[in-house]
């Protein structure tokens, strides 16, 4: 699994449009699969956004696979993909194929091959059919898989979901789901459907910007969901 | 709404490089302007129109491609029929409607990405300029065409909340929101393209 931690987090505070969000987030991880849970406005989904160097810190150190969000931002996003909770704003290509291809592009893979990963990709979703469809006319669940192949075809080592099954319907959150559980990347999911949570490695529950519980998925869900009864 | 018109297949046309089809469509434009022939027209005309079911479009697809830009062919040509003569109203009618024939067989026949490498390409000389980047001006070509049918469902929603609240339509209660969302939606749209590493 690699020397450094994948995720090494020490004393990072984050603040948004003056408003603090993050505060002295300390995290070591090697974990598989992590999930994050918390409330609405908990600050999870700015705790994704930090591993992907989308956001960087106030203050502290943010470390994803051995790399500073805050000094190598490239070198971090080059190896963390981010799959977003509506495919529709993650989807800028018109067609399929060229959507998923377009990552390839910029690094500077040559068009034939570009084609083939492609291929290959759809092939591995059962999504072929799909190669050649304007985005527009996919299904939720279709957006959310081509999306996915869209980070997968760059070969991240990790992937961080925000909320992904939020707009799905019971059988595509099911596809999404079983496709999260076969990857072989690092994981971390964001997620207020708890379900899928039960066979991750690790789960931090964030209140009010803090980790509040960080424990088994067993522990953290029993917790939170003590904490969210009225 | 469906703004990409590709067809799968594998004619001459598909196969042909995207700069060789569109010298050729700016050299029919050009051409076809130097002919006063009407029975040449036609003739043009009607091999157009062979080439459409050479690429076989479907026919709805047909309807949706041809029907606005004939109508303003129609249009264009019988004011040109109405200031000079029943000629002139004929020459614009077949000139322009062999060149929407034949701009829509290119563009069926043409990924939208081939033809934003194509005018990448064709902006790289260009590129010298502070202002003119060639990738910022095709990714912002792909964007319109991406998310041209997502406003207009936007929009759709909007009005669909509204008439749901049983409000009645109003031009500024329809364009605010939809103003907003669009702007949030572009911020959104912004962070994936982050995350993607295109900028």
């Amino acid at each position: 699994m690699g020397q450094n931690p994948v995720l090494d987090f020490s004393g990072v505070d984050l603040v948004r449009n003056d408003q603090p969000v993050l505060h002295d987030i300390n995290l070591t991880s090697s974990e598989h699969r992590i999930g994050v849970i918390g409330a609405n406005g908990s600050g999870k989904s700015s705790f994704a956004r930090l591993l992907n160097g989308l956001l960087q810190p106030t203050n502290g150190v943010a470390k994803i696979l051995g790399h500073d969000v805050s000094l190598a931002q490239k070198e971090v996003r080059r190896r963390v993909g981010f799959v977003f909770q509506n495919p529709d704003n993650q989807i800028v290509y018109p067609v399929v194929s060229e959507d998923i291809e377009l990552g390839l592009k910029g690094l500077k893979i040559p068009k034939d091959q570009r084609k083939e990963k492609v291929g290959e990709i759809l092939s591995r979703f059962n999504l072929l059919h799909l190669r050649d469809r304007s985005v527009h006319m996919l299904s939720g669940g279709e957006k959310q898989m081509i999306a996915l192949s869209s980070v997968l075809i760059m070969q991240p080592k990790m992937i961080v979901f925000d909320e992904p099954t939020t707009l799905l319907d019971l059988r595509n959150r099911n596809a999404v789901a079983s496709t999260i559980m076969g990857l072989e990347q690092y994981v971390v999911l964001v997620t207020h459907d708890l379900e899928l949570l039960a066979d991750f490695d690790r789960v931090l529950v964030f209140e009010e910007g803090r980790i509040a519980v960080d424990d088994t998925p067993k522990a953290a869900i029993s917790w939170y969901k003590k904490k969210m009864a009225l | 709404m469906d703004l990409s018109f590709y067809l799968p297949g594998h004619s001459v046309l598909h196969k042909m490089p995207t700069w060789v089809k569109f010298f050729l469509l700016i050299s029919f434009s050009i051409a076809f302007y130097a002919i006063y022939d009407l029975r040449v027209l036609a003739f043009i005309l009607a091999l157009a129109i062979t080439l459409v079911a050479y690429v076989k479009v479907p026919v709805r697809r047909l309807k949706a491609m041809f029907l606005l830009p004939l109508f303003m062919v129609l249009l264009f040509s019988l004011f040109s029929a109405f200031v000079n003569d029943l000629n002139a109203g004929l020459l614009t009618f077949f000139r322009l409607t062999s060149l929407v024939i034949i701009a829509a067989c290119v563009t069926v026949t043409t990924k939208i990405e081939d033809f934003m490498e194509f005018v990448e390409n064709l902006l790289l000389p260009l590129s010298f300029i502070p202002f003119i980047k060639p990738k910022t001006v095709s990714m912002t070509l792909s964007l319109t065409l991406r998310f041209i049918p997502e406003i207009f469902k936007l929009g759709m929603d909007i009005k669909e909340a509204q008439a749901a609240r049983g409000l009645k339509s109003s031009p500024i209660a329809f364009i605010v929101p939809l103003i907003v969302l669009t702007l949030k939606r572009a911020d959104d749209i912004s962070d994936a393209i982050d995350a993607r590493m295109l900028d």
